[in-house]
C-alpha cells in the first residue's frame, strides 16, 4: 500500500482528491440504497402516484 | 372544506413546444445538408455555407435550440403539476422564451459568419455566453420560486433531476466560458492546452449528461407513468438512480481524451467511472421500461407509448456503447472516427428525438383540448424515424470500424497499408450517402409530426390546466432547521466514515486495514443504532432532504462539484509547470492571425491536433504530442473527429505552395478528397492593426508576449507575410496578397509542430509507452 502510495503521490500531493472524492461517492451510494432499499411499500407507493395525482389536470 | 383554483400557465409550455418543432426541423435539415457536404464536396457553397461553418451550427441547433425548448416545455408542464402550483411568473417565463430564442437566432447568424470560441458545443462568443448565463438564471429563478410556493411538500424524482440540471448546467456554462474578449465577437478561453483541454470535455460531456440526459429522464420519470397510466416501476430504484448518476456523470468527461497529452491518472479515472456509469444508466432505462409491464399491449396501438418505449431503450442502447467506448483500447479504435458519430447521433435521435416526439403527442392534444389529428400518421413517423436511425447508425458503424481499422493497418513490412489517409475515406464514401439517406428519413419523420401537431391545435383550442387545492391546507408540519438536516446523525456518520475512507491513502497497509473495518463497523453499528432508535410515524433523513428544496439543491451541487473539483484542480495547478518547462515559444503574430483564421472556418471539425502514441500514429503523423505542443493554445484545437488528417505535426511537411494550392482547391493536390474549397481566403485580408490588441489579450491569460512584441506585432506580421509570398512567387504563384488571410492560414499551419526536438518532452514521458502495454498494441496491431 505505501508503495502504491508514493506512486501515486509522486506527481503532486493533490491527487488524494480524486481519492477523497470516490470515498465521498462509495459512502454516499451506500447510504441511498440502504435508505432506498428500507423505504415502506406504503411510501414509496404514494411518492410515486405523485405523478399521476392531478385529478382536475385533463 | 374551502377549494381554490389554480389555473396553470400552459402559454409558457405551448410556446415552447411550437419552438422546439420549428428549430427541430431547421436544426435537422442543416444537419442533413452538413451530411451531403461529407458525401458531395460541391454541397459546400461558399463562404458561410461550408461544412466547417455549418456543422457547428447543426450541433448547437439541435442541442439547444430543439432539446432546449423541449425541455423547457416539460419541465414547465409537469413542474406546475408536481407542485401543485403555477409557475411564480409569467414575466420571468416570457423573458426566458423570448431570450433563449433571441440567443439562438443569434446562433444563426454568428455561425456560419466565423464568430467562434471553437470549443465543440460552446462555439458561441462571449456576448452571447453571457445572455446564455442570464436567460438560464431567468429560468432557474422563476423553478426555484415554484419551488419554494408549492402545495405538494415533497419533491417528485422528475424535480430532483430538474433541480440537477439547472444547477450543473450553471456551474458548467460559466467555467467553460471563461475567456478574455478582444472584440465585440473575439475572445480567446482563459484555459490553454491540455486545461483547456479538460475543461472542455468535462463541459462537453456533461453538456450530454446534464442537459440531453437528466432532464430528459426527469421528463421520464413525469410523462411515461402519464401516458401509460401507471406510477414508475420503481421509486426505490429511481432514488439510487439519481444520486448514482450524477456523482458519476461528473467525472467521466475525460474518456474524451484517452492517449492524448492529459495526464495518466485523469484517463483512467474517466475511463473507470465510464464503466460504473453502466449501472446507474441502466437502472433508469430499465425502471423505464418496466413502468409499461403489463401494458404490452398498448404499446402496439398507441404512438406516445411507442415513442417512449424506444426513446428508453435506445438510451439504453447509447449508454452502453458509451462506457464500451470508454475503454481504453476500445477507445483506440474508435475515438476520431464515426462510431462516435453514430454513438452521438444514437443518443440524440433516438434518445433525445423520441422522447421529444412522445411527450409533444401527449402533450398537445391537452394542450388544445382535443385529440390528436392523426394517430395513423404519428405511427408512420414512428417507423419513418426508426428506419431513419438504423439506417445512420448501421452505417456509421460501418464507416467508423472500417476507417479505424484501416488506419492501423500494416502492409507485410511494417509500414503503412493505406499511408495515404484519403484512401480509407474514399473507402467509406458510400457509407456517408446512406448516412444522409437515414438523416433524411428521421427529418421525413418529423416533418410528418410537425404537420400532425399544427392540425390537432387546429383542430382545438388553447387550454390551461387547472385544479382545485384546499385554502386551508392541513396544519404546517414543525419545519425542520437547516442544521438539523445537514449535521443529522446520518450525514456525521457519512462525513467520518468518508474521511476514514480517504485516509487510505497515506496509510501503510495494516493500517489501512484496520482503519477500512473501523469504516465498515461503524457503518452497520450506525444502520443498526438509527433503526431502533427510530419512532414510528418519523420521517427518515432522506425523506426530510426531500421535502427541503434549497437543502437538496446544496447537496446536489456538492455532488456535482466533487468530481469536477478533483479532476480539474490537479490540471490547472499543473498549467504553470507546463509553462515552466515547455521549449514551445508563442505565436508569432502572423502565426497567430492564421491561428485565428483556422479557428474562424472551423476546421478542428475534420482535423485533430493531437497525435497518440500509437506507431500507426506517429507513422502517419509525426511524434506523439506532448503537453508542451499545446501549451499556448487558447482555446486548444485536439479535435474530436477525423474526416481529414491530423495536423499536429504538419508544419514543414509541404511546401508553402502546396498549402495555397491545397485550400484553393483540394482534389488538385488530393484527389477523391471531401474538403471545401477555400477562395475567399485569398481575397479576404487580415486586420493586422488588431494583432497586438489580440496579443495583449493572450499575455493576460500567460502566453509570454514581450511589450516590444506585442509593439512591432504589425509590422512583423508583414514581413513574415513577405516572406511567404516571395516563396509562393519563386514557386510560380504571382500576385498573392500579403495581407490575405491565406497567407496567414500558411503561416500557422507551417508552424503546427515546430517545438523544439527532444526539449519540450524533457521530464514527460506518456503514460502508456512508458508501461509498455500500448507500445506493443502499437508496434503490432
Amino acid at each position: 500500500m505505501s508503495f502504491l502510495t508514493k506512486e501515486f503521490f509522486a506527481q503532486s500531493p493533490v491527487l488524494a482528491l480524486p481519492l477523497l472524492a470516490l470515498a465521498i461517492f462509495l459512502v454516499v451510494f451506500v447510504a441511498v440504497s440502504v435508505r432506498a432499499l428500507r423505504m415502506k411499500d406504503r411510501e414509496t407507493d404514494r411518492l410515486a402516484h405523485l405523478a399521476l395525482d392531478e385529478a382536475h389536470d385533463e | 372544506m374551502q377549494t381554490q383554483r389554480v389555473i396553470y400557465n400552459d402559454s409558457i409550455t405551448r410556446k415552447f413546444i411550437w419552438a422546439s418543432v420549428v428549430f427541430a426541423i431547421v436544426g435537422m435539415l442543416v444537419g442533413v445538408i452538413v451530411a451531403l457536404q461529407l458525401a458531395f464536396w460541391p454541397a459546400n457553397l461558399g463562404e458561410f455555407f461550408s461544412f466547417g461553418r455549418l456543422r457547428p451550427l447543426h450541433t448547437n441547433a439541435v442541442i439547444f435550440a430543439f432539446v432546449g425548448n423541449m425541455i423547457f416545455a416539460g419541465v414547465y408542464y409537469s413542474t406546475q403539476r408536481l407542485t401543485k402550483a403555477r409557475m411564480a411568473s409569467d414575466l420571468l417565463g416570457n423573458l426566458h422564451f423570448w431570450g433563449w430564442q433571441l440567443i439562438i437566432i443569434s446562433a444563426v447568424f454568428t455561425l456560419p459568419a466565423g464568430f467562434t470560441q471553437a470549443k465543440e458545443y460552446a462555439e458561441l462568443e462571449w456576448p452571447i455566453d453571457i445572455a446564455i448565463a442570464v436567460v438560464w438564471l431567468i429560468f432557474a429563478a422563476n423553478f426555484f420560486l415554484t419551488l419554494k410556493r408549492r402545495r405538494e411538500k415533497h419533491l417528485y424524482v422528475a424535480l430532483w433531476f430538474y433541480i440537477a440540471t439547472i444547477v450543473t448546467i450553471t456551474i458548467l456554462h460559466v467555467v467553460n466560458s471563461l475567456a478574455i474578449p478582444v472584440g465585440p465577437l473575439k475572445s480567446y478561453s482563459v484555459f490553454a492546452g491540455v486545461q483547456d483541454a479538460l475543461v472542455q470535455w468535462w463541459y462537453g460531456h456533461n453538456a450530454v449528461a446534464f442537459f440531453l440526459t437528466t432532464p430528459i429522464l426527469g421528463i421520464m420519470y413525469y410523462y411515461l407513468p402519464k401516458a401509460a397510466n401507471r406510477p414508475i416501476y420503481s421509486y426505490r430504484l429511481s432514488i439510487i438512480h439519481f444520486w448514482s448518476l450524477i456523482f458519476i456523470y461528473i467525472w467521466a468527461g475525460p474518456h474524451h481524451l484517452l492517449y492524448t497529452a492529459l495526464p495518466d491518472w485523469a484517463q483512467t479515472l474517466g475511463m473507470i467511472f465510464s464503466v460504473m456509469l453502466w449501472a446507474p444508466s441502466w437502472g433508469g432505462m430499465i425502471n423505464g421500461l418496466l413502468t409499461l409491464r403489463g401494458n404490452w399491449a398498448e404499446l402496439r396501438r398507441d404512438p406516445v407509448l411507442k415513442f417512449f418505449a424506444a426513446g428508453v431503450t435506445f438510451y439504453g442502447m447509447a449508454t452502453f456503447e458509451g462506457p464500451l467506448l470508454s475503454i481504453k483500447s476500445v477507445s483506440s479504435l474508435g475515438h476520431y472516427t464515426d462510431w462516435i458519430v453514430a454513438h452521438v447521433h444514437g443518443g440524440a435521435l433516438g434518445w433525445n428525438g423520441f422522447m421529444a416526439a412522445g411527450m409533444f403527442y401527449w402533450l398537445v392534444p391537452r394542450l388544445y383540448g382535443t385529440k390528436l389529428r392523426s394517430r395513423s400518421m404519428a405511427n408512420l413517423h414512428f417507423w419513418i424515424g426508426t428506419i431513419g436511425i438504423l439506417l445512420y447508425l448501421l452505417s456509421m458503424w460501418t464507416a467508423g470500424i472500417q476507417q479505424g481499422l484501416m488506419w492501423r493497418a500494416q502492409n507485410e513490412g511494417g509500414g503503412l497499408l493505406y499511408p495515404s489517409f484519403v484512401e480509407t475515406l474514399i473507402a467509406i464514401a458510400p457509407l456517408y450517402w446512406a448516412r444522409m439517406i437515414g438523416g433524411t428519413l428521421y427529418l421525413l419523420g418529423f416533418l410528418l409530426m410537425a404537420w400532425n401537431l399544427f392540425a390537432t391545435a387546429r383542430t382545438g383550442a388553447p387550454v390551461d390546466g387547472e385544479i382545485e387545492v384546499p385554502v386551508e391546507s392541513t396544519p404546517e408540519p414543525e419545519r425542520i432547521p437547516w442544521p438539523k438536516i445537514v449535521f443529522d446523525k446520518p450525514m456525521l456518520v457519512i462525513y467520518a466514515v468518508s474521511a476514514l475512507i480517504a485516509s487510505v491513502a497515506i496509510l501503510n497497509a495494516v493500517a489501512s486495514a484496520f482503519v477500512v473495518a473501523i469504516a465498515v463497523a461503524i457503518v452497520i453499528a450506525s444502520a443498526l443504532a438509527f433503526r431502533a432508535a427510530k419512532k414510528p410515524g418519523e420521517p427518515a433523513w432522506h425523506g426530510l432532504l426531500e421535502g427541503r428544496a434549497m437543502i437538496f439543491t446544496v447537496f446536489t451541487v456538492i455532488a456535482v462539484l466533487i468530481g469536477g473539483v478533483a479532476e480539474i484542480v490537479p490540471s490547472v495547478i499543473a498549467a504553470p509547470e507546463t509553462l515552466r518547462t515547455t521549449s514551445n515559444k508563442p505565436y508569432s503574430p502572423l502565426e497567430l492571425e492564421g491561428r485565428d483564421v483556422y479557428i474562424a472556418e472551423g476546421c478542428y471539425n475534420c482535423h485533430s491536433q493531437m497525435i497518440r502514441p500509437f506507431v500507426w500514429e506517429t507513422a502517419r503523423y509525426g511524434d506523439y504530442s506532448k503537453p508542451g505542443d499545446s501549451a499556448f493554445d487558447h482555446p486548444f484545437q485536439w479535435g474530436s473527429k477525423r474526416t481529414g488528417p491530423d495536423l499536429a505535426r504538419v508544419g514543414g511537411k509541404y511546401s508553402h505552395v502546396w498549402h495555397y494550392n491545397h485550400m484553393l482547391d483540394p482534389r488538385s493536390i488530393s484527389p477523391g478528397s471531401n474538403m471545401p474549397p477555400y477562395p475567399h481566403l485569398a481575397v479576404r485580408e487580415v486586420d493586422f492593426e488588431r494583432t497586438a490588441d489580440k496579443m495583449r489579450a493572450l499575455r493576460n491569460v500567460g502566453v509570454p508576449y514581450g511589450p516590444e512584441a506585442i509593439q512591432t506585432a504589425e509590422t512583423r506580421a508583414l514581413a513574415e507575410a513577405d516572406g511567404i509570398v516571395a516563396g509562393l512567387a519563386a514557386d510560380g504563384v504571382d500576385g498573392v496578397d500579403p495581407k490575405s488571410k491565406l497567407v496567414a492560414l500558411i503561416a500557422y499551419l507551417q508552424r503546427l509542430g515546430k517545438t523544439q526536438p527532444g526539449v519540450a518532452s524533457a521530464g514527460y514521458e506518456p503514460p502508456s509507452l512508458a508501461k509498455g502495454a500500448d507500445a506493443r498494441e502499437g508496434a503490432n496491431p
